[in-house]
């Protein structure tokens, strides 16, 4: 199915076009092609250098005819320089999953089966990475040590599984889960360094026990095949009890959790370099009342100048630790189900994006002492996290629901449109989506939301009780390939 | 007798009068809202040791209660309750056994506000109205202090700010003579500041102010307020302090699990936000509160639980098995068959290797997880000094300090300690013994001469500024070169007594300043002259009989005061060959390992001299025969031990035997061990018990000798002065009348072996230390007479301290200085210095 799509989506274009150089232009400037009906054409506007300047969906204005229009402003919505820009376009939009990722394309959690059909003494079934949990015939014995041995007949350390005959027969089936390149579960949030090195928040997890497992923040490397030892402790920051979302600033050399410190009213910084606890912005005080209190951090972005957005909805100074940097709140609705992430920045330093279970996408504004929304979006779907492709301006956002698959929108600074969607049925429980150049990151949690305990009004549904896939997927963007439309001299 | 009983009053004075303060104070508070808004407001002590909440101890400030219409209460009063303008609370009593009282503000809006105190004692009455308008949250009132810290408080009603200046003004008017400036730079002095976030910052800056004019260039930063951190830099100390990680609680899932604990402890505390202002100043990380293993019974009882951490030690130290009785590892038990509780003493009794080995195995485990705390701390901050945790001198000296088998050696030396932090609280009655010069030598001996650091404890009474003074000077002496002048900073009182800030404590903690200043170019990363003598130290000791510390306690006094170089040196120095560079060795301890004793052995049938204390000598696994194994014909039968205790307490031990020579010139009272000997037959009886039986011997072994006693030097050493004043070790009044003969016989192997006492110096209890930097010598000079004829006692303060004149020699030095004292003459290669208590002389 995925590759059908990408084949559909990269359809050769069956219109010629010519090109030509026209005289000295003043916005806004208006290109027509012709192209297939019913595909996506985007209009892709460079510099006389070849540098992007501009990404634009075009619109079918008449059958087969397409229409963009270009204001002469750059991705982040400001006024080029004059010159000559060279006007392409393309259609087609596509994903294609990197299977030089991680173990084939994704990292996180992966099965192993088989059936018994010898009887030696012992069998040694060796797997990727750490296991989590061996099934014999739906039995499920998770990792616990040694000890396990001793009850069941199974040891399992360091990736090997050593099975004693005396507890198994032939024909038995054996599952086994273990994750790869590391321990990650219930992976609910990433953001990705300049270097390509990846930061994967891990949320808590209700233990079978009834226990806690904490959360944690993990460092890999950028091909997603190990753990940056160096960073933290063993590559992690541990222990959060509660934590949502996950952004990098590598000019202050920190990393925000929102939701890792002071129970989980507290957004933690910490050094990008070492994984060092710094500080931590908001918190709780006078019960709860207090006007700086942030109740729900369930998403964080920062601002213009020193500035902060955490959860629903409080302006603070980042540059100073607990509730000393609080500048305002916002006037919005006060509680809405966001398990989080639910906040991305936007392209313009005022603006972000905010998500929320029942209030889809929300586009909002600083207006220096209160924070609106200025547009939404509502997905038929329901969204958690969302990416934002700060050069294209395509917001991706991924549906929780067992057939997974990505929205994308575009935010042509008035309003939201879903231009496409982006299709994998083996994905199931899309938590977040990443991006970093041409790559998205699809992350799958590894719980149901009635386990999450965020959203018990939604677990009724199939959609939302299904459990997420715990893993993480690399998808390369694809685009058609870039005809070149026109020349044009920018006064 | 009549001086004695004088001298005796004068303490019993000061200290009733130290307790009536606490008593009989009386305090009450008004305060009138003047602002239009309605207010309330709290009030603290630092330090109150009853309160509403019921705080005693350890609760800096206690909370006192809150003002309203009602009066105090111990709730913050709803707004209906708080004081309208021109409204006062009446006149509230409050618990007043605190130095300082502190206003909050509690309402919202800012203060403006009357406070009136009036504070009365049996001698004094006091009354103020203080005006309190716009200031940050909180205002602080000075209601006593001490004038000296031997007299009675005055009572006082002052602002910080008043007090403060009017402190520093006498500070500056006493000091206005003294004639050294400059204050140190490179020893560093620090204190503790423990002020609270909110606390007003112009009354915080006064105080670092303060300090800084005192001469301390660093400053314990306790890493919570941003604020303070930067307070602490603009006031321009050139150091600070932090604290490091801890290993405690020390507990036994295994090094990696606990490393992996510790590494996250430091990823969360150790390169914070509030860190960051002071963080590459850093000289000091303190570890542990107090360095510390855990129990040994606790150890064993966890069972099958370090069952593997036990076996994992044991096949990497490849214990023989035939030594520990199984045929294979895996059969280790560390609990066998028939043991019963208490685990420790029933394996010390039934199974003696494997409770050597299990103790060695428990403190590998322990020593390892406290080198990772500081080998983690060090990547964070690789600039620092000193990173340790503290090292508790007291509990040394009290023997057995956690249990069985401490081995500080095995944590500073052989795992590579970054330098060492001692945290001498010593039994106040060695003091004037010279008990910081074997803080000092231990902990040298622990990090061989590297980084060493100490808290200095200033709290009054039992600390007299005397005292203070002293103390640096011996650790000085023996390279220590930061010290914390403890719970000191910030004025808030320490945690013993809430009014130890005395101004001629001050004063004297700016005298000590100056005169390190001035000596700290030859102090600074001098090396100590070598020592031809030795004292030995065991770990196999502390396994099987801790206690016997206060025997090389005693010991350790006795060379002191003999004033000769030497070292402490430990059973790994004498693996590690170093027994070679000396000549002479005393073994106090009386188990040692085998290997580690033949090599002893071979010392000595090559020329070394031996002094074995106490008659016999066990091995690791707790079997006699190391001595009779090297001098045939020998046989001891200990006829008598008894734990010693308490070095303070000898004077109730039973007197079990005396041990006299020839012509009873020397008499050694025997207490708490008396061995029976059957000497060799070349062998020359010293001394003789009073039935004529042998006391000790001397033999000749090879090239060298060995002078074998049946009784403890150390302790008879003590309680032959005991006998003679026969003291009253907890009282303040103390002198020293000990026996040149005893120690002249202790010591005769050194005469023999031709070692020269320090600096030729020959003068009974006078002691000299001399350290060397390239052509430059610091020579520190103590008078443990303290200037006072032999008998009489003495008031460890200033104005009872004598005068001595001391004749050192330096050589061919060019020149020489005294820093407290002065130089009467010089002749040839001798100086004639004359001082009182202590003095630095610098050599050129």
């Amino acid at each position: 199915m995925l590759r059908k799509t990408c084949i559909l989506l990269m359809g050769v274009l069956l219109f010629r076009q010519t090109f030509s150089m026209s005289s000295p232009n003043t916005a806004p400037i208006q290109v027509n092609f012709l192209g297939e009906t019913s595909t996506f054409y985007s209009v892709i506007i460079r510099d006389n250098d070849g540098k992007f300047v501009k990404f634009i969906p075009a619109s079918e204005v008449q059958k087969n005819q397409y229409s963009a229009i270009w204001n002469c402003t750059d991705f982040r919505g400001n006024n080029i320089k004059p010159g000559k820009y060279r006007i392409f376009f393309s259609n087609g939009i596509g994903w294609q999953l990197d299977r030089n990722f991680g173990n084939n394309g994704r990292i996180g959690l992966f099965y192993k089966d088989f059936t018994i059909d010898n009887f030696e003494k012992t069998a040694k079934i060796s797997v990727e990475g750490k296991v989590s949990s061996v099934l014999v015939n739906s039995t499920e014995y998770r990792d616990t040590g040694d000890t396990l041995a001793e009850e069941t007949g199974f040891v399992i350390r360091s990736g090997i599984v050593n099975i004693n005959s005396a507890r198994i027969k032939r024909g038995d089936k054996i599952f086994i889960a273990y994750y790869y390149p590391c321990e990650l579960e219930n992976p609910w949030d990433l953001a990705v360094a300049h270097d390509g090195s990846i930061y994967v928040l891990l949320r808590f997890r209700k233990l079978l026990d009834g226990g806690y497992r904490p959360g944690s923040l993990v460092k890999l490397k950028p091909d997603g095949k190990g753990v940056d030892t160096a960073f933290g402790v063993d590559g992690q920051i541990p222990n959060f009890l509660s934590s949502h979302q996950v952004i990098l600033v590598p000019e202050e050399n920190l990393i925000y959790i929102a939701g890792s410190e002071f129970g989980t009213y507290g957004t933690g910084a910490y050094k990008l370099d070492s994984g060092a606890y710094w500080f931590y912005i908001g918190g709780h005080k006078d019960s709860g009342r207090h006007p700086a209190t942030t109740w729900w951090p369930t998403g964080i972005c920062t601002g213009e100048g020193n500035k902060i957005y955490i959860g629903d909805l409080k302006v603070y100074d980042r540059t100073k630790p607990m509730l000393e940097g609080y500048l305002y709140s916002a006037t919005v609705d006060p509680y809405i189900v966001r398990p989080g992430p639910s906040i991305e920045k936007s392209n313009t330093k005022d603006c972000f994006y905010r998500t929320g279970w029942t209030t889809g996408i929300e586009k909002m504004r600083d207006t220096g002492n209160n924070v609106v929304k200025i547009y939404d979006y509502k997905p038929l779907f329901k969204t958690i996290g969302i990416g934002f492709d700060e050069k294209r301006s395509l917001l991706f956002a991924g549906s929780r629901i067992p057939d997974g698959f990505v929205s994308v929108i575009y935010d042509d600074g008035k309003s939201l449109k879903e231009i496409a969607k982006l299709e994998d049925k083996e994905l199931c429980g899309i938590h977040t989506v990443r991006v970093f150049n041409d790559f998205l990151y699809i992350v799958e949690d590894g719980v149901s939301y009635s386990e999450s305990g965020y959203c018990a009004e939604e677990t009724n549904t199939k959609a939302f009780t299904s459990k997420g896939k715990n893993r993480i997927s690399r998808y390369k963007l694809l685009f058609g390939k870039e005809k070149l439309l026109k020349i044009v001299e920018i006064q | 007798m009549k001086k004695k009983c004088a001298l005796l009053f004068i303490v019993f004075a000061v200290f009733c009068r130290f307790i009536s303060c606490e008593e009989k104070l009386l305090l009450e508070v008004k305060v009138t809202n003047l602002s239009d808004s309605p207010s309330t407001f709290s009030f603290r002590v630092s330090r109150c040791m009853v309160d509403f909440n019921g705080f005693k101890d350890w609760d800096f400030l206690p909370l006192l209660g809150y003002a309203g219409k009602d009066g105090l209460s111990a709730e913050k009063p709803g707004q209906e309750k708080w004081l309208n303008k021109n409204e006062n609370s009446g006149w509230m009593k409050m618990p007043a056994y605190g130095k300082v009282l502190h206003v909050y503000n509690e309402g919202t809006s800012p203060p403006d506000c009357a406070i009136e105190v009036r504070i009365k004692n049996q001698q004094q009455q006091l009354q103020r109205i203080f005006l309190w308008k716009d200031k940050p949250e909180v205002f602080h009132i000075y209601m006593y202090f001490f004038p000296e810290s031997a007299k009675s408080p005055v009572l006082i009603l002052k602002t910080a700010e008043e007090f403060i200046k009017e402190t520093r003004e006498y500070i500056q008017q006493e000091m206005k003579n003294f004639p050294i400036k400059k204050t140190p730079e490179l020893i560093v002095f620090s204190t503790d500041f423990n002020v609270q976030q909110n606390d007003n910052p112009d009354w915080i800056k006064e105080n670092l102010l303060l300090l800084r004019q005192l001469g301390l260039n660093c400053v314990f930063d306790s890493t919570n307020s941003i604020k303070v951190s930067q307070l602490i830099k603009d006031t321009g100390f050139l150091y600070v302090d932090h604290w490091g990680l801890s290993s405690w609680p020390i507990t036994y899932e295994g090094f990696d699990a606990k490393k992996k604990e510790y590494e996250t402890t430091a990823l969360r505390t150790l390169d914070t936000y509030f860190r960051s202002i002071n963080r590459e100043n850093v000289k000091v990380l303190h570890g542990d509160d107090e360095i510390s293993s855990g129990s040994l019974e606790d150890f064993i009882a966890l069972d099958s639980q370090v069952q593997n951490l036990v076996i994992d030690y044991f096949k990497k130290m490849r214990v023989p098995l035939a030594d520990i009785g199984v045929k294979d590892y895996c059969e280790v038990r560390l609990i066998p068959d028939g043991t019963h509780k208490p685990y420790t003493e029933f394996l010390k009794t039934n199974h003696q290797s494997l409770f050597y080995w299990i103790n060695k195995a428990r403190m590998e485990y322990v020593t390892d997880l406290i080198a990772e705390t500081v080998r983690i701390t060090e990547k964070y901050y690789p600039h620092a000094t000193i990173i340790s945790p503290n090292w508790p001198a007291a509990g040394v000296l009290g023997g057995g300090y956690d249990g069985h088998g401490w081995d500080f050696w095995l944590v500073y030396r052989k795992k590579g300690l970054k330098g060492i932090y001692g945290e001498p609280t010593p039994w106040y009655n060695f003091y004037l013994q010279g008990i910081f010069s074997w803080y000092g030598d231990m902990m040298r001996s622990h990090i061989r001469n590297g980084p060493m650091g100490a808290y200095i404890t200033t709290a009054r009474g039992s600390y007299p500024c005397f005292l203070n003074h002293f103390e640096v000077y011996e650790l000085a002496a023996r390279g220590v070169e930061h010290f914390h002048w403890y719970s000191y900073g910030g004025m808030w009182g320490n945690e013993n007594y809430t009014n130890d800030i005395v101004r001629d404590l001050l004063k004297e903690f700016a005298i000590v300043h100056r005169e390190f200043a001035e000596a700290e170019e030859y102090l600074y990363r001098s090396i100590p002259e070598k020592a031809d003598v030795a004292i030995l130290w065991t770990p196999e000791q502390e396994i099987w009989d801790a206690s016997l510390h206060q025997e090389l306690v005693a010991l350790y006094l006795l060379l002191l005061h003999s004033n000769y170089h030497f070292d402490i040196i430990s059973s790994y120095d004498v693996d590690d060959g170093l027994l070679k560079n000396y000549k002479v060795l005393y073994m106090p301890f009386a188990y040692i390992e085998r290997k580690t004793f033949d090599r002893i052995k071979e010392w000595v049938l090559k020329g070394g001299k031996l002094i074995v204390d106490g008659g016999f000598l066990k091995d690791e696994y707790n079997n006699s025969g190391l001595l009779e194994d090297f001098l045939q014909g020998y046989h001891s039968t200990v006829e008598k031990k008894i734990n010693i205790g308490s070095l303070a307490h000898l004077r109730n031990h039973v007197l079990l035997d005396q041990a006299t020579n020839s012509d009873s010139s020397i008499i050694f009272p025997v207490i708490c061990q008396k061995v029976n000997m059957k000497i060799p037959e070349k062998a020359r009886v010293v001394l003789a018990y009073k039935d004529g039986k042998p006391a000790a011997f001397e033999i000749d072994r090879g090239k060298g000798k060995v002078l074998v006693s049946g009784f403890l030097f150390g302790v008879a050493y003590q309680r032959d002065e005991e006998d003679k004043d026969n003291p009253d070790w907890s009282k303040l009044p103390v002198g020293h009348n000990f026996s040149p003969f005893l120690r002249n016989f202790v010591t005769k192997f050194i005469k023999d072996a031709n070692i020269k006492k320090v600096c030729n110096i020959e003068q009974d209890l006078i002691v000299a230390r001399k350290r060397i930097k390239g052509q430059k010598q610091i020579i520190t000079v103590f008078d443990y007479h303290f200037g006072k004829p032999v008998n009489e006692l003495v008031f460890p303060e200033w104005p009872y301290i004598g005068e001595t004149i001391v004749k050192v020699d330096i050589g061919n030095a060019k020149s020489a200085k005294s820093v407290r004292g002065s130089l009467i003459k010089r002749d040839g290669k001798y100086v004639w210095v004359k001082f009182k208590g202590m003095d630095f002389i610098l050599v050129d």
